[in-house]
């Protein structure tokens, strides 16, 4: 008798464990809302924020990629001009592009083949001179997208005759230049289709969840893009050990420019963008400049004070490079940019219940 | 002298082998399962030949080079097979024990409460002779076949996982998880895309109610298990609080699985005797019923070795008394000790060396070396940082010849509290008198 009870128990639980399994994989999507769902704070992520965002770099792209073929067409002085004015729009609203760099974004591999620094000029220079180039690989890297638009615009102390001695020059900076173009296409495009509905609903702060993933790649990116590329190798203050420990101000970003013109006020402009897409991000601010819904209404009802800090934090950051004239320096505007990672990591991520994605792994 | 006599009768007397068996069939193929699984999910690489450092608990253990773990991986998948089969059984426990103990001492990063208990456990089986029936070796070593076995060598396993619910239980026995609902206040709402309860999981009430649950759970399903009148019951109880770990925390892996299958071994001798005549092959087996008891072996020395094993058991868990301050924050004493699920702790660590010579300072870039896994584990144990530290120190040392400063920034926040500082960052924790003192650790602050 007793034997016959637990062998009932034991297929009541299994049929337990098969329906809650049945029901899990039936009920995506059609759970009840609850403040869980998030559904004001993705839909205004994706429609006001981030495509609008790639929208913005494909416009950008698409003057460019005009004003290079007009370039190319007439090659002078005022042409020249209306170039350069171009790549540096299209570059400072990459900046905010690039932030989101996940899902379709991260499927174009947008930052590696868009704005690796420092470059190789002898890679570049190979290119050129064979005429052979593929901007979508990984050989490549290194001779790729806006720093070679960087050294291309600015790295010479004539800027027209770098383009008239020698005639390779011209088509690969059309054909990059169209390649960046139709790459900006491909993003817009990628966001527009069923990841515009997929992502809103895409609710919860799970791993995979449309807002674990949003956090942590643009954090991931701010990391290593923002922390590390912009700032932190740059001022010698972060990298390996067994790499020299030097500031070497060649590795800024527009470090061409920065040459050129003698200050690095476009530089500090380009790190400023990335800065202030994250805090849009955060804030939910729209590219309008309305404040809609944000995580800081989240952390705001929750913990106000984490809220406050991170707020404070940010402006911290835009005074930093207010009172800049160069990255290179002390470490202060290292110190600002990396203590919004801490607080993001340990303040933000728990108290939004967002697992950070490193390991991913069996844990108890 | 004659207590321990006594005791000694009393767990050498002959019990039905069929409980043991039972579990060496069915915990050996949970053994095969998770090496697949292992196997599978690409972590003998990701975990063992990738990184090119490792948290080893020994400096010297590292792990083998080229193709060499996947040849252990494919050892333990072999033994583990040995071990349901019960072919060439004490070699197949033996190798099963050795290698994968030797894979989890490799690297801290990797450690998982239920690991530890494998390797308990597999340790056990090494030990008993749960080949004696229904298994290869007994039909081709007939001499070895018998139907009983010493009543400690299903104790033991009995004992064991009793140890681990309890402690488990005592654990949450603490302000965070009673009177916080932490840190499952801040996991549970992540699951809201449940169906039923998920609509639930946001609210404090369920938190607490799960926190107390859990608790109560682990203090008294162990003894629920022993007494023969509420064995049934307590058993649905470890099927249901199991299942619903393993639907609410996907990521703590086979756990469930593991507590789910091992224990069974409280069931009497007569189901599990009655589990074995529904396998194949049974009948083979059941015509030696009247096998008389075999010599159990009786050494005086089973209870004071038992006992030894148990006192160090429960000495464990309790070690970290030796340390002051707040276990979850320090974590000295932590692992090794059946806490699970405790702490949700967060935040960033910088490893920071600093060029005496030149007077120059550089954090290092943790990417180069660490895989993220190992980031995130060192990101909060004490233990991991300076020995992180010092391995980046002695590699700047033969570099260049003088010994660097190595500094630790911590700021971690720890089970819904604010963010605080976790190091103090003045300390050159390289060429400190006694950094394994951790006086480098600020206490938390509430």
């Amino acid at each position: 008798m007793r034997n016959s009870y637990l062998v009932y128990l034991l297929l009541a639980g299994l049929m337990m464990t098969l329906l809650m399994v049945a029901c899990e994989s039936e009920a995506e999507g059609e759970t009840e809302p609850s403040e869980t769902d998030f559904t004001d704070l993705l839909t205004n992520q994706v429609n006001e924020i981030i495509i609008p965002t790639m929208v913005t770099y494909q416009e950008k792209m698409s003057d460019f990629a005009s004003a290079v073929n007009s370039f190319a067409s007439s090659t002078d002085e005022d042409n020249l001009a209306s170039v350069r004015t171009a790549y540096q729009e299209a570059y400072l609203a990459y900046q905010a592009t690039a932030v989101h760099n996940y899902f379709a974004t991260a499927n174009q591999n947008l930052i590696r083949t868009t704005n690796l620094f420092p470059i190789d000029t002898d890679l570049l220079a190979n290119l050129i001179e064979n005429e052979s180039y593929n901007f979508r690989t990984s050989a490549q890297e290194r001779a790729n997208g806006f720093p070679v638009l960087d050294f291309m615009l600015y790295g010479s102390a004539d800027g027209l005759a770098y383009f008239q001695e020698n005639a390779k020059r011209l088509p690969f900076l059309q054909a990059l230049v169209d390649d960046m173009k139709a790459k900006s296409d491909a993003l817009v495009e990628g966001w527009s289709g069923s990841l515009k509905t997929n992502f809103v609903e895409n609710g919860g702060t799970d791993l995979g969840s449309s807002i674990s993933v949003q956090l942590n790649e643009s954090l991931i990116y701010y990391e290593d893009h923002v922390r590390e590329n912009k700032v932190g190798i740059p001022i010698g203050r972060l990298g390996p050990n067994d790499s020299p420990i030097a500031a070497d101000a060649t590795k800024i970003e527009a470090y061409y420019q920065s040459q050129s013109e003698g200050n690095e006020s476009f530089t500090l402009a380009l790190l400023k963008a990335a800065v202030e897409e994250m805090e849009d991000l955060y804030l939910g601010r729209t590219t309008s400049g309305t404040d809609g819904a944000g995580y800081d209404d989240l952390v705001t009802t929750r913990q106000p004070s984490i809220s406050t800090d991170i707020k404070a934090q940010y402006q911290a950051i835009f005074d930093e490079i207010q009172n800049r004239t160069s990255v290179s320096g002390d470490d202060a505007l290292y110190e600002k940019v990396q203590e919004l990672i801490t607080l993001y990591k340990s303040d933000l991520f728990p108290i939004l219940n967002v697992q950070d994605a490193d390991g991913a792994n069996d844990g108890d | 002298m004659s207590r321990i006599e006594n005791i000694n009768t009393y767990l050498s007397q002959p019990v039905s082998i069929a409980p043991l068996v039972v579990f060496r069939i069915a915990f050996g193929s949970l053994l095969l399962y998770s090496t697949i699984r292992f196997a599978q999910q690409g972590w003998i690489h990701t975990l063992y030949i990738e990184p090119q450092y490792h948290f080893g608990f020994f400096p010297w253990l590292k792990p083998l080079s080229g193709n060499g773990m996947y040849f252990v991986y494919l050892l333990l998948g072999v033994s583990a097979l040995g071990i349901i089969i019960g072919l060439l059984y004490r070699a197949s426990t033996t190798t099963f024990f050795i290698l994968f103990t030797y894979c989890e001492l490799i690297d801290k990063t990797y450690y998982l409460n239920h690991y530890y208990l494998v390797s308990l456990l597999t340790f056990w089986l090494m030990i008993v002779p749960a080949h004696r029936w229904y298994s290869v070796d007994s039909v081709l070593f007939p001499k070895l076949k018998s139907a009983y076995c010493a009543h400690w060598h299903i104790l033991i396993f009995r004992v064991q996982l009793s140890i681990v619910y309890f402690f488990a239980g005592l654990a949450k026995v603490n302000l965070d998880w009673l009177f916080r609902a932490q840190p499952l206040a801040t996991w549970l709402p992540g699951r809201y895309d449940l169906p039923i309860i998920g609509d639930w999981l946001h609210l404090k009430e369920v938190a607490y109610l799960f926190s107390w649950a859990g608790c109560l759970y682990d203090l008294t399903i162990w003894m629920l298990l022993w007494i023969r009148k509420t064995r049934g019951v307590a058993y649905f109880f470890v099927l249901v609080f199991h299942i619903l770990t393993a639907i609410l925390f996907p990521r703590i892996g086979m756990f469930p699985y593991i507590m789910i299958t091992s224990t069974i071994i409280f069931f009497s001798p007569a189901w599990h005797q009655k589990v074995l005549s529904y396998l194949p092959f049974s009948r083979f087996f059941a015509t030696d019923e009247s096998l008389r008891p075999a010599q159990i072996a009786r050494s005086p020395y089973i209870a004071v070795l038992l006992g030894l094993y148990l006192l160090l058991q429960l000495y464990l868990p309790f070690r970290y008394l030796h340390y002051s301050g707040n276990l979850f924050w320090h974590e000295r004493g932590y692992r090794f000790s059946w806490r699970v699920m405790l702490m949700e702790k967060n935040g960033y660590t910088s490893i920071i060396v600093r060029d005496p010579k030149n007077n120059t300072q550089k954090e290092i870039e943790q990417d180069n070396y660490l895989t993220p896994f190992q980031k995130q584990q060192m990101r909060s144990q004490p233990d991991m940082m300076l020995q992180f530290a010092r391995y980046v120190g002695d590699q700047f040392q033969t570099e260049h010849g003088y010994r660097p400063e190595v500094y630790v920034k911590s700021r971690l926040s720890l089970n819904g509290r604010r963010s605080q500082p976790f190091t103090n960052d003045t300390v050159d924790v390289y060429n400190a008198d006694n950094p394994l003192k951790y006086n480098w650790i600020l206490s938390l602050t509430e």
